[in-house]
């Protein structure tokens, strides 16, 4: 079966294609939301050339922060049914891969976390740079460019 | 909130089997009255990080049996609070919840439904459609003293499948079992279905 | 003598702004296939003889609008973007600009696009070769518009790596092959059958 390999860190009980689903279904109505065209959170500069190992340090900072930050006071929002049955798909799932990443502490990974941190900060920044609600809405949208760069990793 | 007049539905438990779960309890009765009921579920993320957020099933706010398919609400692998209450006009009962969270990794999976055939020299099969979440697994070998058992994962679903082309007066068993990525579970297999082509040689 | 000015200023301002110019300009969207991206847009007039249409484009994230050389001030309502919505990793915009002879104008803006997650896959070619005792069939890998760093243009197999054919052969039932490779040889066993297939692209 298929399953997420980040590095050493292993992922398995999720199904890539019901997260694909899941935001499909609320694409279009999230990201018509977001009119700031000129801003872009996970720019390149978080999400490319991202080794192995530091896969997973980063991987679970974003989901940490999209499970803390984004998704946490969205569903209040969400009005439209559509959007919280897709946005619940999403969350749990997220919540899922998050709490079975376990990237190792050891004092040799330093440098690889370290990197990995940087790439965070880059996107947290730019989060907090904008006004909190429209962060939201947009961070909301980009779970495309997300879902895009973890589909690297599940195999 | 109306007034709480109407008792709550008790006895909640969910049923499932091949990914597909069913959530029933005892319905409420007033004589000459319809009852319709809301159903609600709650993911684990939405129990830890937003516990005041319930969300309504896709397919019973409301309905009228004492039961509904919550396939389409569970959608991750993570233990799900679900409750049900009761609606009479302006009247609602209490909300009951179900004692244990569901979690989709308990699901019964039972060896699947296949039909093999033989298309002229082709043994063909043809598999039960169980939805996306299942692949098949198909297991076929020639009958005879130290066969090679041939493995084939199918996950095209409700259209026959060629799997070998026999040779003549030979016997071919196949047997399959599902596998759910979603949950990472195999089912038993099936029993084994056997097919015999005839004898003749091949036409030129 | 000001303030009369003013808010005749801003009486006619408003009404330029309340003017609805939505009958000039509908429906801008990409419609993508094998990576082939085209902008399309309708006039929601009947007929529109004097309208022009100007293209621009740019990727998420950045400030600049681009202007598309080729289709700026242009009568009809469609913009191959192909090359400048090349990068199947990035997203993107696009908007029109309607002016019509009279001067009014109207500016619509894409969704955001991605060709990754848009394009539909075409069914492939196939060469089909019928033999005395068997059929082979080719399937031939479909090149996209999408080049590689080396300037090789990228087929789908290169761009989609769980891309799985489907081939449905159908004798005296349709059936369906599971182990598909670009050529595959079919046992038909002496009689000969139309060499009539259909094959579908699957990601």
């Amino acid at each position: 079966g298929q399953e997420f390999q980040f590095g050493p860190c292993r992922v398995e009980g999720v199904v890539l294609q019901e997260l694909w689903e899941a935001f499909q279904a609320m694409k279009d109505i999230v990201q018509a939301k977001d009119n700031i065209t000129s801003v872009r959170l996970l720019r390149k500069e978080v999400l490319q050339n991202v080794s192995d190992t530091e896969s997973c340090y980063l991987i679970r900072a974003l989901l940490k922060f999209y499970l803390n930050t984004v998704f946490k006071n969205s569903l209040d929002k969400a009005a439209d049914s559509r959007i919280r049955k897709s946005f619940s798909t999403l969350a749990n799932n997220f919540f899922v891969i998050a709490s079975k990443l376990q990237p190792s502490q050891e004092k040799e990974m330093f440098s690889i976390s370290e990197s990995a941190r940087r790439r965070f900060l880059l996107f947290q920044r730019a989060f907090q740079q904008l006004d909190i609600q429209a962060a939201q809405t947009k961070a909301f949208g980009e779970v495309d460019i997300l879902l895009t760069w973890m589909e690297k990793f599940y195999q | 909130d109306g007034v709480t007049v109407l008792p709550a539905p008790q006895n909640l438990s969910v049923q499932s089997t091949n990914m597909k779960h069913l959530l029933t309890w005892s319905p409420v009765t007033v004589p000459g009255e319809i009852i319709y009921y809301f159903v609600e579920y709650q993911g684990e993320y939405e129990s830890l990080y937003m516990s005041h957020i319930w969300i309504p099933s896709s397919w019973c706010s409301p309905t009228e049996g004492p039961e509904c398919d919550i396939t389409d609400d569970i959608t991750a692998t993570v233990p799900y609070k679900l409750r049900v209450r009761a609606t009479l006009g302006s009247q609602t009962s209490a909300w009951s919840t179900l004692q244990h969270p569901f979690n989709r990794n308990s699901t019964a999976l039972t060896p699947p439904v296949m039909e093999v055939t033989k298309d002229g020299f082709h043994l063909v099969i043809k598999l039960e459609d169980l939805g996306p979440q299942f692949e098949f697994l198909v297991a076929y070998w020639r009958r005879e003293p130290g066969a090679k058992e041939h493995v084939k994962v199918v996950r095209s679903r409700g259209i026959p499948v060629h799997l070998e082309t026999m040779e003549p007066g030979a016997a071919y068993c196949v047997k399959v079992q599902t596998f759910v990525k979603a949950i990472r579970r195999h089912s038993p297999f099936s029993q084994a279905e056997c097919v015999k082509v005839q004898g003749e040689t091949l036409p030129l | 003598m000001r303030t009369l000015l003013t808010i005749l200023a801003a009486g006619s301002l408003a009404a330029h702004i309340a003017e609805d110019t939505s009958d000039l300009l509908q429906h801008v969207k990409f419609q993508s296939s094998n990576f082939e991206n085209i902008l399309t847009w309708d006039s929601g007039l009947d007929s529109a003889p004097d309208i022009v249409y100007s293209v621009e484009y740019k990727k998420y994230g950045e400030r600049e609008w681009l202007a598309k050389e080729g289709c700026q001030r242009i009568t009809r309502k469609s913009c191959n973007l192909t090359m400048e919505t090349g990068n199947f990793m990035e997203f993107y915009y696009a908007r029109v600009t309607a002016l019509s002879a009279g001067g009014r104008s109207a500016t619509k803006m894409t969704d955001r696009f991605s060709s990754l997650q848009h394009t539909t896959i075409k069914p492939p070619d196939v060469t089909c070769i019928p033999k005395v005792r068997s059929i082979q069939m080719i399937v031939h890998p479909t090149s996209t518009p999408i080049r590689a760093g080396d300037g090789h243009r990228l087929s789908l197999e290169d761009v989609f790596s769980d891309l799985f054919y489907r081939l449905e052969l159908q004798v005296n039932h349709t059936y369906q092959m599971v182990n598909i490779c670009a050529s595959l040889v079919l046992p038909c066993l002496g009689n000969s059958f139309p060499c009539r297939l259909d094959l579908h692209c699957f990601k």
